[in-house]
């Protein structure tokens, strides 16, 4: 499996830019130039290139480029954290929906329909304005109701599974339902699973972002964030600041769409029929 | 055809029941409610009032069944902000979130179909290249910063389109493009890959056999039934294409629902913030139901017993 996704073009190039998304958040302290919070209003919005300022400064003349990298932390954070807490909701709502069946089934189906029946953003930010913002909240908010897609893809694949005759010869030299569940269907229930939470990981950081630049993700203003500093970047757009926005921008973009290479080349490897 | 009419009817009933019992638990997940409906240094006599004025005091469940009458009856609430009613305020922006989601939807279906049956036409060239190239990054960039991409560009730098505002043609280009990308990408992307399924099926070889040109065989038969797959895609972002509304009408100051709920949270008009979930589920479901219509005229396969 590893070398078919060696393989892959697309894949690697999505491998190389999540490697540098992490390494990035990890060794923030390490790679970044100067400290990301320290302002210098003698500096103020500095273009890329400036003396000191590879990619310019903001509006409080912060090191752009040192802000990115930084950045990088609370994306991972945020998105690897709400896809940890969506997973432990929804794989269990999922394989107990699928095997299970009937009302149980019945009802946490149409749960999901009716949460997904809203505008996600609209359902985040009417969570977020009764909660009140925090980045806790921001966490919790995305993480749960992201239940529903973990949910789906494994109800779908128990469903499928629990007839064949490994699931059925289980059941009949007597094995124990959670025994079925745990030993026998969760494994073939996986491959789909890791493409979805992987996928799952841009649609967070995107969000959150999404959050950060309404200004409803309660990020304390002393952590970098993509979102706000696309926030802070659409303000001096007007007065020729284009850099400060961009460049969150394109970090966003690069790293969805290296999730997204990587993701679909993994669902490709993962699923026997695309070959 | 009218039981399962019926059928759907009663699911958009089940969603906008949804909505309201979010709606209404939204107002007790942060403790008290009244904190979400008065100023913080509202007075206690104020807040003591304004708990008799709405029952905070009664249980739950009377509260909860009051809540639904009232909505039944038309009453969801007044704005804290102006003293109008909710609905009203709500329902008065949604003719601009419509026309942005419209034009945004109609952008994507006029690109994103022909882009995906061309890429599948000419699958390996060049073409095809670039149509899926041009769609990962479509489906890549968050909907917040193309915007701010397109005003830096075509705004600022070129002069060509107004940036912010509403109400001539001219003001509605950005906007659309902003909002319609993702799922331009996306229906190409599925276009794509439908209308090589079909192409490879046993009736276009049989088309092909009995001596039909090309473009009978890709136009008459294949495509048609490709589109029963994009049908559903478009059902499945639609839900998209309104978050992406709410985005971009903030982006470019677009007086719609989405700009609206968010200056409810902002001055803490909770009461709007309420209504504004209902009528966008609601919105969501008719739409939904639509689309479900639109099935019905393009399969004749599907019955719905």
């Amino acid at each position: 499996m590893h070398r078919r996704l060696l393989k892959n073009p697309a894949a690697v190039a999505g491998m190389l830019i999540l490697l540098a998304f992490v390494l990035a958040a990890l060794l923030a302290p390490y790679l970044a130039p100067a400290d990301p919070t320290a302002q210098d209003l003698a500096a103020r919005l500095k273009p890329p290139g400036a003396e000191g300022h590879l990619l310019g400064t903001d509006r409080l003349g912060r090191d752009i480029l040192s802000r990115l990298i930084y950045g990088a932390r609370l994306s991972l954070l945020v998105s690897v954290t709400s896809v940890l807490i969506g997973l432990a909701l929804g794989l269990p709502l999922g394989l107990v929906s699928g095997y299970a069946g009937g009302r149980l089934d019945d009802f946490l189906m149409r749960l999901g329909d009716i949460q997904l029946s809203l505008p996600f953003i609209v359902l985040v930010i009417a969570v977020m304005a009764a909660l009140g913002p925090s980045l806790t909240n921001t966490i919790l908010v995305l993480g749960v109701t992201s239940w529903v897609v973990y949910a789906r893809v494994v109800r779908g694949s128990v469903l499928s599974l629990k007839e064949q005759e490994f699931a059925l010869a289980a059941r009949a030299i007597g094995a124990s339902t959670p025994r079925i569940l745990l030993r026998h269907l969760l494994p073939s229930a996986l491959p789909p699973l890791i493409v979805v939470a992987t996928l799952e990981l841009a649609r967070i950081i995107v969000s959150e972002a999404a959050l950060s630049f309404l200004g409803l993700s309660g990020v304390p203003p002393e952590i970098p964030s993509w979102g706000q500093m696309l926030a802070d970047g659409r303000e001096v757009l007007y007065f020729g600041g284009w850099w400060v926005a961009t460049f969150p921008g394109v970090a966003i973009s690069l790293v969805v769409l290296g999730i997204n290479l990587f993701g679909d080349a993994l669902a490709e490897v993962l699923d026997p029929r695309s070959r | 055809m009218i039981a399962f009419l019926v059928r759907r009817l009663l699911l958009v009933g089940v969603v906008a029941w949804g909505a309201a019992t979010l709606a209404f638990f939204l107002l007790y997940l942060s403790g008290d409610p009244v904190d979400l409906l008065l100023p913080l240094d509202a007075s206690p006599e104020a807040r003591a009032e304004l708990r008799r004025a709405y029952g905070f005091d009664d249980p739950l469940y009377v509260q909860y069944g009051r809540y639904l009458w009232k909505l039944l009856h038309g009453d969801f609430g007044v704005s804290l902000r102006s003293q109008e009613p909710a609905l009203g305020l709500v329902l008065g922006r949604m003719p601009a979130t419509l026309e942005l989601a419209g034009a945004g939807l109609l952008f994507a279906l006029l690109l994103g179909i022909p882009a995906g049956v061309l890429a599948a036409l000419k699958k390996g060239t060049l073409a095809e290249l670039l149509v899926m190239t041009l769609a990962l990054l479509g489906q890549s960039i968050p909907v917040y910063f193309l915007g701010l991409v397109l005003i830096m560009v075509f705004g600022l730098k070129l002069h060509w389109l107004p940036i912010s505002g509403y109400g001539t043609l001219r003001h509605l280009v950005l906007p659309t493009i902003t909002v319609g990308t993702f799922v331009t990408a996306s229906i190409a992307r599925l276009t794509r890959n439908g209308v090589l399924q079909e192409l490879r099926s046993d009736y276009v070889r049989t088309a092909r056999a009995k001596g039909l040109t090309e473009r009978v065989v890709v136009y008459k038969h294949a495509l048609r039934n490709a589109a029963i797959p994009v049908v559903t895609i478009v059902g499945l972002q639609l839900g998209t294409l309104l978050s992406g509304a709410v985005i971009t009408e903030t982006i470019f100051a677009w007086p719609g629902m989405g700009r609206f709920v968010l200056l409810a949270v902002e001055q803490g008009d909770f009461p709007v913030v309420q209504a504004s979930v209902i009528v966008f589920a609601l919105l969501l479901a008719l739409v939904n139901l639509a689309v479900d219509l639109a099935y019905l005229w393009l399969d004749p396969r599907v019955r719905y017993a």
